[in-house]
């Protein structure tokens, strides 16, 4: 990504966003948002989900704020240990959001689901399984370059409260993390034998 | 002959005397008591007037309710707002937002959570949600319709 803002700008807005976050840290902390790096022009922040016991890191993110606020933040989701960029293909978290349905109760909600009669959509989009996905939300670097949101520019956007820093985390804290409550569990058992009581072995 | 006629003129003078002493002393006994009287009312009116202002202070109290200190937290940005049990979320939404110049936005786009992340009805008054003396609040903004 280029920088061409003035450094010193993109810095400035960059120090008061974590300056922002930073103030409100204990309670972010609360909700399994574990910043653990923030320096110019990058935020690494990892997701704990802490309505599971144990509490799994579910995601972890690179928030780039190069040319910032000319262009909104890049958003990349990556390894929570090693920092590497992850590819679609292995990004096991999701972000669903469904269609607004006012005056609808959530359990009436929760059983259209539940039974396929409510759409619900992916905000996280990745062109193809072996590139890099990206969160398809105003606000994000890669949703206003793609090509089809270029009737979408960033620019009006800007000011409004969308691409900061808490908003992005909070979005996917919101649709991503918050929602998850349960382990799903998968077990195939497969028998390779029978084991005799050992005190049962007669002489 | 009447009793009074065995008296002298000194006798009736001196009796004329007393009683005219005893009238003295009745007369300094009512004065006293008048004044005594007058006290009474006088503390009687203020008192009076000390329940008038306390119980126009209580209505006036009441009609307010208490104030609830909300710290808004708007994208990141707090703010504290001193607000009435009766105002309703909404209006304390407008101030937070106009508070921290964000107005680029209708306010209705701006969801009110609480620490824990569940949405408030902004048509719900503060009292009714029983915070406390003071509460975070978080103004969220909604996400985007994305193609």
């Amino acid at each position: 990504m280029t920088q061409v803002v003035d450094p010193e700008v993109s810095r400035a807005k960059f120090d008061r966003e974590v300056a922002a976050y930073r103030n409100l840290e204990a309670t972010y902390r609360k909700r399994g948002w574990l910043l653990l790096d923030a320096e110019f022009p990058e935020i690494f922040v990892v997701f704990a989900a802490t309505k599971l016991r144990p509490a799994p890191i579910v995601a972890a993110v690179v928030v780039d704020f190069t040319d910032y606020d000319l262009q909104p933040p890049s958003v990349r989701f990556v390894d929570p240990f090693t920092r590497e960029k992850l590819l679609a293909s292995n990004v096991q978290f999701q972000m669903l959001r469904r269609p607004p349905m006012p005056g609808i109760p959530p359990e009436a909600m929760a059983a259209l689901m539940q039974q396929g009669g409510l759409q619900l959509s992916s905000m996280i989009q990745a062109n193809r399984p072996d590139d890099y996905p990206f969160i398809c939300l105003p606000g994000v670097r890669e949703y206003h370059d793609n090509p089809a949101h270029t009737g979408d520019s960033w620019l009006l956007h800007r000011g409004s409260g969308e691409g900061s820093l808490v908003f992005i985390l909070e979005k996917i804290w919101m649709y991503g993390v918050d929602p998850l409550s349960t382990y799903n569990f998968q077990i195939q058992a497969q028998v390779t034998g029978v084991i005799a009581h050992l005190q049962g072995i007669p002489e | 002959m009447s009793e009074s006629g065995n008296k002298s003129a000194e006798q009736f003078d001196r009796e004329a005397e007393f009683l005219k002493k005893e009238i003295e002393g009745v007369n300094e006994v009512i004065r006293s008591e008048e004044k005594i009287k007058h006290d009474l009312e006088k503390r009687e009116h203020e008192l009076e007037e000390e329940a008038r202002r306390e119980r126009e202070k209580h209505d006036h109290d009441h009609d307010h309710g208490h104030l609830v200190r909300i710290t808004m937290v708007v994208n990141g940005q707090p703010v504290v707002i001193e607000a009435e049990e009766k105002e309703k979320l909404t209006e304390i939404r407008q101030k937070a937002l106009q508070e921290t110049q964000n107005l680029a936005q209708p306010a209705e786009n701006w969801e009110i959570k609480d620490e824990a992340g569940a949405v408030l009805d902004p048509e719900k008054r503060v009292g009714e949600y029983h915070f406390g003396k003071e509460v975070t609040l978080f103004l969220s903004l909604k996400a985007g319709v994305a193609g």
